[in-house]
């Protein structure tokens, strides 16, 4: 096929454009700016330390929760309200049980809370087993069972008039299933307590 | 002339594939740096497709760390920038514990997990760019190890999700990351992600040895007076092309495994 002069200059004008465009917007595209972050930080959080009398973790100035465990547990504290207790040894747990403190939810909100918090990662694969309502030191609470990601978990959250807390039991050789002794440990412990009343 | 017509249409042609090319580079695996401080040496405690957390969508996961105690409190930053999709400063979140997910362009999701309650420092939907502190490495969550009495499974997990055209996730290999490919459990490996910082690690040679991790970590070891095994005490590294082998004192990744989400 035969081209006259003119065309080919309009397709060399076209293609030369699009070349340089393609250039600029590859160079462009390629150009990132940086937010410096800051580099330290201090640590805030205690070790872990012998559960050998009542333990008591404000969650706020409203309410918080005390722990009375057995001897060889120990207990992890951050800088939150958030701990980690680990039935007998931290180096050899038979099961780990981290409890989260959340601000409070409505009654009628609860079961729609669960389900957004065990779902808030939103690459989880969450299948709910079951849900049964029971009581943590008086407070309601509900037990949930199923699989994250495939893998068996229970999950409890009670609930007080200032806060919802989330206690999940974790343990790497049998999954949660094998924490099932340990979280009735834990849960007989905790006490809900108010700083107002103390 | 038509020669010359040819010529130009090929060069053109070319540049063309050169930038969707490089976008693509710019998008996915040549741009993930390492998800802490430059200059700073984790070891990787947990590597890719290691069960029993390994596997599925987190098949290229790494679990990184350095001795004892080291790594706890320290930042973890952003190894591409993007936006937050989720920032969870409390929760078990699936075992994960604290941690931020970053969306990146081009439909990555990267995990950054088991940090400390109320350090994340970004917000949801907020943006970050590479090298911003996005929290302080911890140990919430499903973890487990010996290294670190305090702080038992002290570790960042990183990973690189692929948002598949159904919705559900998938494991994302992101190498190179900071220009280290073949990254190996037991290895360690210097990060070079700093805020402003361009391109990946120098792999044509360096002082210390090519493109590769300092022979001693960048901080000191500290061996803890237990004799647990886990991350730390005394076993060497085994020098390879991508880690340099690691002092007597240095950590390295446990035969039990070390195991963590």
């Amino acid at each position: 096929m035969r081209m006259n002069i003119k065309n080919h200059k309009t397709l060399t004008v076209v293609l030369s454009a699009v070349a340089i465009v393609a250039v600029a917007c590859g160079v462009l595209y390629s150009y990132r700016t940086f937010v410096a972050g800051s580099a330290e930080f201090s640590a805030t959080a205690t070790s872990t330390a012998n559960a050998s009398e009542t333990m008591t973790v404000f969650a706020d100035d409203a309410e918080g929760y005390s722990l009375s465990l057995p001897d060889d547990w120990h207990i992890e504290e951050n800088a939150t309200s958030s701990i980690a207790a680990y039935s007998s040894s931290p180096s050899a747990p038979e099961c780990k049980i981290s409890l989260s403190a959340f601000p409070a939810v409505a009654d009628d909100d609860r079961a729609s809370w669960i389900a957004a918090t065990i779902g808030a990662d939103p690459t989880l694969a969450v299948k709910e087993d079951s849900s049964e309502e029971v009581s943590v030191d008086g407070a309601p609470a509900v037990r949930w069972s199923g699989t994250i990601d495939g893998a068996p978990a229970t999950l409890v959250y009670a609930f007080s008039d200032a806060h919802a807390y989330e206690i999940a039991p974790s343990s790497m050789d049998g999954g949660a299933s094998s924490c099932a002794d340990a979280l009735d440990v834990f849960l007989n412990g905790i006490t809900f307590t108010s700083s107002v009343l103390q | 002339m038509r020669k010359k017509i040819y010529a130009m249409g090929a060069a053109a042609g070319f540049a063309i594939i050169f930038f969707f090319a490089s976008s693509r580079t710019e998008a996915y695996a040549d741009n993930f740096k390492l998800p802490y401080a430059a200059g700073q040496s984790f070891v990787v405690a947990q590597g890719y497709d290691s069960p029993p957390t390994h596997v599925g969508k987190d098949e290229y996961a790494l679990d990184l760390t350095e001795n004892g105690c080291d790594a706890y409190g320290k930042a973890a930053v952003a190894a591409a920038g993007g936006r937050v999709m989720l920032a969870a400063e409390e929760g078990y979140n699936g075992g994960y514990g604290t941690e931020a997910l970053i969306v990146s362009d081009g439909g990555l999701v990267e995990r950054y997990a088991h940090l400390i309650p109320g350090t994340i420092d970004v917000g949801d939907e907020s943006y970050v760019t590479q090298g911003e502190v996005l929290g302080r490495i911890g140990d919430t969550g499903l973890v487990a190890g010996t290294a670190c009495a305090a702080h038992p499974g002290t570790h960042i997990h990183f990973a690189v999700d692929r948002i598949m055209p159904d919705g559900t996730y998938a494991a994302y290999d992101a190498e190179p990351i900071s220009g280290y490919v073949d990254i190996t459990e037991g290895h360690w490996y210097l990060s070079d992600n700093a805020p402003g910082a361009v391109g990946g690690n120098n792999r044509g040679g360096s002082e210390e040895s090519p493109g590769i991790a300092p022979s001693t970590p960048s901080s000191t070891p500290s061996v803890p007076s237990s004799s647990a095994p886990g991350l730390v005490l005394g076993a060497s590294v085994e020098a390879t092309g991508t880690a340099a082998t690691s002092s007597p004192a240095a950590a390295s990744s446990s035969d039990d495994g070390e195991p963590c989400l």
